[in-house]
């Protein structure tokens, strides 16, 4: 990556490799990112400092390498928020880029709703409000609202992989 | 924590897009990137200029081997090639641009475009006649042509009945034999011809040298080109003299 404008095809090579991984990894990093800051933009700050510091490193796999950097800077920035807390559950590496993985499947998968819907499933599970209140926010009926969340969880359960679905199913 | 209640409990809208983390980090080098369409675009306009010239380049190639042969030229003129005698005509650029090796005999069709005629050593431009190029000779049979050495334009106008040649780079007229184009007939007809032009036009056709000892003798006659003896032959006869053929 120079500045120059020409290029050469090792550039063009590693500009669309860049392209690529930014689209397969950028929003499972924030994600892996948000299960220790639970803040998002803090979270996609430092995933854009990891990425930042890649372009400069040149790694040879830059998917561990990003993986082990979002960690490290993320337990960083936890320290410097709370210095007393104790850190938070660490999986193995593979089993946390599955995990972001499917986080950043259902986050899109949110994202996707119809937009009353994604108001009502939001509203009730991360904002905590009644059906009642939900339903006088929105100006409709509390029985649209419950319909609206559980078809949302129904949309969710669907983007998860079968085996993960059956699980569901009984618990 | 479960995907889907972690998900929940943290979602925030319009967060976490790829797009906007990689303008973000890359953002700077907006320029470099940009190059790609650029380069797209460089290689249709390479690939379109390329497969134009090609199409540009098409050439006609019009040969004769063992036999005098008529072709019809792409704007209607007619060639007839001396054997050997090659013609190469690229039409979509010009079809009245004709490139000699050879000798022909060429019946243009009259156009407000100029036909031209490049050989070895001349160039000649001309809008509608009957004449036969050969290297550096030129025979005109019908209207005028424009008759240039080359590379220079010092051209001279050679009109129906002359003939020309480039001598030393410069276009001079001379006289015209009395079958300039007995190749493409097959026949040579004299009319009262000094024999000693005869000869001399036999001896050029043959590519020999041939001699006579009385002086003063006129021709007439009609000769097939199939076989020099039997034209000796017939013209001792006929004029009671003796022909010495050198090789």
């Amino acid at each position: 990556m120079t500045g120059n404008s020409t290029i050469s095809l090792f550039g063009i090579l590693y500009i669309m490799e860049l392209e690529k991984l930014f689209k397969e990894y950028y929003r499972p990093l924030c994600l892996y990112a948000l299960r220790f800051t639970l803040d998002a933009d803090a979270a996609e700050d430092i995933v854009q400092e990891c990425f930042t510091a890649l372009l400069s490193h040149q790694a040879d796999k830059p998917v561990p390498y990003l993986y082990a950097s979002v960690r490290n800077r993320s337990l960083m920035w936890l320290r410097s928020r709370k210095p007393m807390e104790e850190l938070p559950e660490d999986l193995p590496m593979e089993d946390a880029i599955d995990r972001s993985m499917e986080d950043a499947r259902l986050w899109e998968a949110v994202e996707k709703l119809p937009l009353q819907r994604r108001k009502c499933l939001v509203m009730s599970k991360r904002d905590g409000m009644s059906y009642a209140d939900i339903a006088t926010e929105l100006g409709i009926s509390q029985n649209t609202v419950r319909n609206n969340i559980s078809k949302a969880l129904d949309t969710l359960r669907h983007t998860l992989p079968a085996s993960l679905n059956f699980i569901l199913l009984f618990f | 924590m479960k995907s889907i209640d972690f998900v929940l409990t943290h979602y925030k809208e319009v967060v976490f897009d790829w797009r906007k983390g990689y303008r973000a980090v890359c953002g700077v080098k907006r320029r470099t990137f940009s190059i790609m369409p650029w380069l797209y675009a460089a290689a249709a306009v390479a690939l379109g200029a390329f497969l134009f010239i090609r199409y540009q380049n098409h050439t006609n190639e019009y040969l004769a081997y063992d036999v005098a042969q008529t072709f019809t030229l792409p704007d209607g003129s007619k060639a007839i090639l001396q054997p050997g005698a090659q013609i190469t005509i690229k039409p979509r650029r010009n079809p009245r641009s004709v490139n000699l090796s050879g000798t022909a005999l060429f019946s243009v069709v009259q156009d407000e475009k100029p036909f031209t005629v490049s050989a070895q050593s001349s160039f000649v431009k001309v809008l509608g006649t009957v004449f036969q190029l050969s290297g550096n000779k030129l025979d005109v049979f019908e209207g005028k042509v424009l008759f240039s050495p080359k590379p220079t334009d010092n051209g001279i106008l050679v009109v129906a009945g002359e003939s020309a040649q480039i001598i030393d780079g410069i276009a001079q007229k001379t006289e015209q034999s009395p079958n300039p184009v007995a190749w493409a007939k097959g026949r040579f007809s004299y009319d009262n011809t000094p024999l000693e032009s005869v000869l001399e036009e036999l001896s050029n056709y043959y590519g020999v040298s041939l001699r006579c000892s009385q002086e003063g003798k006129r021709l007439t006659a009609e000769f097939s080109t199939e076989s020099l003896e039997d034209i000796i032959g017939l013209i001792e006869n006929a004029l009671d003299v003796t022909i010495t053929v050198e090789k």
